[in-house]
C-alpha cells in the first residue's frame, strides 16, 4: 500500500476488487500463464507445458492472479499480499510474494525439471462459514538437453500434504513432458480433501469461449470432461499451436464447526482452481488416408521400377546388322 | 578347454545365432520399456523414440534435437549437452562397433526378415552396378550432414521448427516400428503446416520405397543410413574388429558374395588388417563363408573370437546343403 499509486488506492477503496488481501467467497481467483498486456506476451515463449520466460540456466514461469467467474470476462488482479508457496518437482518447498508491480504476478526459476506446483491458500470465516480458498498453478519445466530417459518417473502428479483441499489433474495413459491436451482428450480432475477423495464435491470446467459444464465427483473424487473442440479457422489459417485456456473450479461444503482465528463457523466451503491449456486435436489435420495413399503410391512406384528395370535386363542383346 | 571353446565357436552355426540375437535384441527394442528398462538416450542404433515401448533412444534424436540452436549457444552450455551425449554414444558404440548394425538394429533386422521371405518365395535379389554402389555410398554422409545443418537452420531462423528432426521424418523406422507396438499413427500426413506435409509425405514414400527395395535389396536403407556413416567416423578405436590376413586370402570371392553390403574389398583388399568399410555392418557372413584358415576373423580385445577355418567352412557348407 505504500508505494501504491493514489489513483489505485482511491480505485481499491471505491471498488474492493483489484487489491486482493483476502479472496472473497463470492469471486473466483486463478493463477494463470496468460500474459495481460501485449508487451508482456512478446517477453513469453511457448515451451512444453505452456508459457515461460526463456533463460539460460533454464525457464522461469511467470504467473498473473485472474479474477472472474469466466475466463472470458476477467480481470486481472493488480495487487495482492497473499503469500503463495511453491513446490519443487523434489518436494522442496518455498514461500514467495507477488511483485505487485501493475499486476499481482509472480515469476520463479525452473530450474529442475518436472512438475512446480504453486498455491496460494486463504482461509477466513465469512457469515458464519469458513472459507477455504486454494488456488493451484501445475507448471511443467522440461527441456530436450536434459534428454528424456528420467521423464517417465516424474511425470505422476504431487501430492502436497499442506493443502487440505485439491485438485489433482490425473495422467493420461500416452502422458510425457511432450503431451499437449487436445479437443476430445478426456481430462480427468481428482479432488482431494485431507489427503483423501471427495464424492459428491462440484467440478466446473469452462473455457476461453465460454464454454463450461458441472459434474459432481464419483466415490473415487474423479470427474471427468471430454475437452470440447472449438477452432474452426480456415485451413490455410490452422495453427496446430492454437493455445486455449480452461479454468477448472471445484467446490464443496462440509459440516464441520468450530473456530479460526477467534471467529466461529459452522460449516466450511472449500473452492479450489486451477488452470490449463489446450490445443487443436491431431486429428484435426492429421490423415491415415492420404498418408497410406502415399506409402501405396512409393509401393507401386518402386514395384513398376523393379519389374521394368528387370525386363530391361533380361532382354538379349540384339545384334546389330549392317546392310 | 580354450581349444575346445575355439572350435566351438568357430564350427558355430552363424546363421542361427545371429537370428536369435536379432530377435532378442528386436524385442529389447521394442518393447523392453514396458520391462522398465532404460537404457538412455543416445543408444547407437534404431531404438526409435516413436516406439512407445522404447528402452532407450537412438541418438540421432538428441542429436538433431539439441542441434536446433543459436551457433552462440551451440558454442556454450547447449555444446555441453551435444557433446555429453556423443560421448555416452561412443561409450556404447565402442564395445560393439558396427556390430550394432548387424546384430541390433531393429530397422536392420525387419529388413532381413524381408529377405528371408523373398527366399522362401524363391524370388530373386538385385545387386547395384560398381558405378550405382559408388554414388549411392555417398548418400549417408550427406544426410548426416543435412540432419546437422538443417536443425543448426532451424535455431538460426533460416529453417521452420517444423522441420523440427528432419531425419526421423524420413525415417522408416519411425513409421514401421511403432507398428510393432499397435501404434499406427505415424503413417498419417500432417497437414498443420506446409514443411510437415511435405516432411510427412516424404516419410510416407520412403515408406514404401523401403518395402519394396528391403523385398528385393538386401539391407537396402543401410546404404543411406546416416547412422552408419556416424559409425564409421568413430570405428577405428572400436575393441570389436574385422581382420583380414591378406596372405592368406586367395581371392576366391565367397566372401564377397554372400556380404549383404556388396562390400568389394573384403575379397580384393590383401594389403589392409583392418578391413573394415563404412558400409559394413559386421554381420561376419563372410567370416563364416571363408574357406582359408585364419583369412578373416573377428577380434575383441585383441583376442579372436571368431575365425575362418576349414572345418567350420566345410560344417556350415553341409548343413546348408541339407537344407538346400
Amino acid at each position: 500500500m505504500i508505494n501504491m499509486p493514489i489513483y489505485r488506492a482511491v480505485l481499491s477503496v471505491l471498488f474492493g476488487v483489484l487489491l486482493a488481501s483476502n479472496l472473497p467467497a463470492s469471486q473466483t481467483y486463478w493463477l494463470s500463464d496468460i500474459a495481460p498486456t501485449r508487451e508482456q506476451a512478446e517477453k513469453m515463449r511457448s515451451s512444453h507445458g505452456g508459457m515461460v520466460i526463456r533463460g539460460q540456466q533454464g525457464h522461469s514461469k511467470k504467473l498473473w492472479l485472474r479474477k472472474g467467474d469466466s475466463i472470458a470476462d476477467s480481470t486481472y488482479v493488480e495487487q495482492s499480499d497473499l503469500p503463495l508457496v511453491l513446490v519443487s518437482p523434489e518436494a522442496s518447498q518455498a514461500e514467495l510474494a507477488f511483485s505487485n508491480e501493475g499486476y499481482a504476478d509472480i515469476t520463479f526459476k525452473m530450474q529442475h525439471e518436472g512438475y512446480y506446483n504453486l498455491f496460494m491458500i486463504d482461509k477466513r470465516v465469512e457469515d458464519g462459514v469458513l472459507q477455504e480458498t486454494v488456488l493451484k498453478n501445475e507448471s511443467l519445466s522440461h527441456s530436450c538437453r536434459a534428454g528424456h530417459d528420467h521423464v517417465k518417473e516424474l511425470v505422476p502428479p504431487l501430492y502436497f500434504e499442506g493443502v487440505s483441499f485439491d485438485i489433482i489433474r490425473e495422467r493420461l495413459p500416452r502422458e510425457s513432458f511432450h503431451l499437449r491436451l487436445g479437443s476430445g482428450d478426456i481430462i480427468t480432475y481428482k479432488v482431494m480433501l485431507n489427503g483423501k477423495p471427495v464424492s459428491g464435491a462440484a467440478v466446473t470446467m469452462s473455457t476461453q469461449k465460454g464454454w463450461a459444464k458441472t459434474l459432481k465427483t464419483d466415490s473415487d473424487g474423479r470427474a471427468s470432461f471430454e475437452m470440447i473442440r472449438d477452432y474452426y479457422p480456415p485451413w490455410h489459417e490452422f495453427n496446430k499451436r492454437n493455445m486455449e485456456t480452461f479454468l477448472i473450479i471445484a467446490e464443496y461444503e462440509s459440516d464441520e464447526s468450530g473456530v479460526y482465528q477467534g471467529e466461529s463457523y459452522d460449516r466450511v466451503h472449500y473452492k479450489a482452481t486451477s488452470a490449463g491449456n489446450y490445443y487443436p486435436s491431431a486429428r484435426d489435420y492429421k490423415s491415415y488416408t492420404y498418408g497410406l495413399l502415399i506409402g501405396l503410391f512409393g509401393l507401386t512406384v518402386s514395384i513398376f521400377f523393379i519389374y521394368f528395370h528387370r525386363k530391361r535386363a533380361a532382354k538379349l542383346y540384339r545384334e546389330k546388322r549392317f546392310a | 578347454m580354450r581349444n575346445k571353446i575355439r572350435n566351438f565357436l568357430n564350427n558355430g552355426d552363424l546363421g542361427r545365432f545371429r537370428f536369435w540375437l536379432q530377435l532378442s535384441l528386436f524385442i529389447l527394442f521394442v518393447y523392453g520399456g514396458y520391462a522398465a528398462i532404460n537404457m538412455g538416450d543416445s543408444l547407437p542404433t534404431f531404438s526409435c523414440t516413436y516406439v512407445d515401448g522404447k528402452p532407450g533412444t537412438c541418438f540421432l534424436v538428441p542429436l538433431q534435437h539439441r542441434m536446433v540452436t543459436t551457433p552462440e549457444k551451440l558454442f556454450s552450455y547447449a555444446g555441453m549437452a551435444i557433446l555429453t551425449g556423443l560421448f555416452y554414444f561412443t561409450l556404447w558404440f565402442l564395445v560393439f562397433n558396427k556390430a550394432w548394425c548387424g546384430y541390433a538394429c531393429p530397422l536392420g533386422a525387419i529388413q532381413d526378415w524381408i529377405t528371408a521371405l523373398r527366399k522362401k518365395l524363391g524370388m530373386q535379389y538385385v545387386t547395384y552396378s560398381w558405378e550405382q554402389f559408388k554414388v549411392l555410398k555417398k548418400i549417408k554422409y550427406i544426410l548426416l550432414l543435412l540432419l546437422i545443418f538443417i536443425p543448426m537452420g532451424i535455431g538460426s531462423g533460416i529453417f521452420s521448427y517444423d522441420m523440427g528432426v528432419p531425419f526421423c521424418m524420413i525415417c522408416p523406422a519411425r513409421t514401421i516400428l511403432p507398428i510393432f507396438s499397435g501404434d499406427f499413427s505415424q503413417l498419417t500426413i500432417d497437414f498443420s503446416s506446409k514443411t510437415k506435409m511435405i516432411m510427412t509425405s516424404l516419410g510416407m514414400l520412403i515408406t514404401g520405397i523401403f518395402l519394396v527395395g528391403a523385398f528385393v535389396k538386401k539391407r537396402f536403407f543401410c546404404f543411406f543410413c546416416p547412422m552408419s556413416a556416424l559409425h564409421y567416423l568413430l570405428s577405428k578405436p572400436a575393441l570389436l574388429k574385422l581382420k583380414k590376413d591378406g596372405s592368406k586370402c586367395t581371392k576366391c570371392g565367397d566372401c564377397y558374395s554372400v556380404c549383404d553390403m556388396q562390400i568389394k574389398e573384403i575379397a580384393d583388399d590383401v594389403e589392409s588388417r583392418n578391413i573394415l568399410q563404412d558400409d559394413c555392418i559386421m554381420c561376419f557372413k563372410c567370416v563364416a563363408a571363408c574357406p582359408e584358415e585364419g583369412a578373416l576373423e573377428v577380434d575383441f580385445m585383441g583376442q579372436p573370437v571368431f575365425e575362418a577355418t576349414v572345418q567350420g567352412y566345410i560344417k556350415r557348407m553341409e548343413k546348408a546343403n541339407k537344407n538346400g
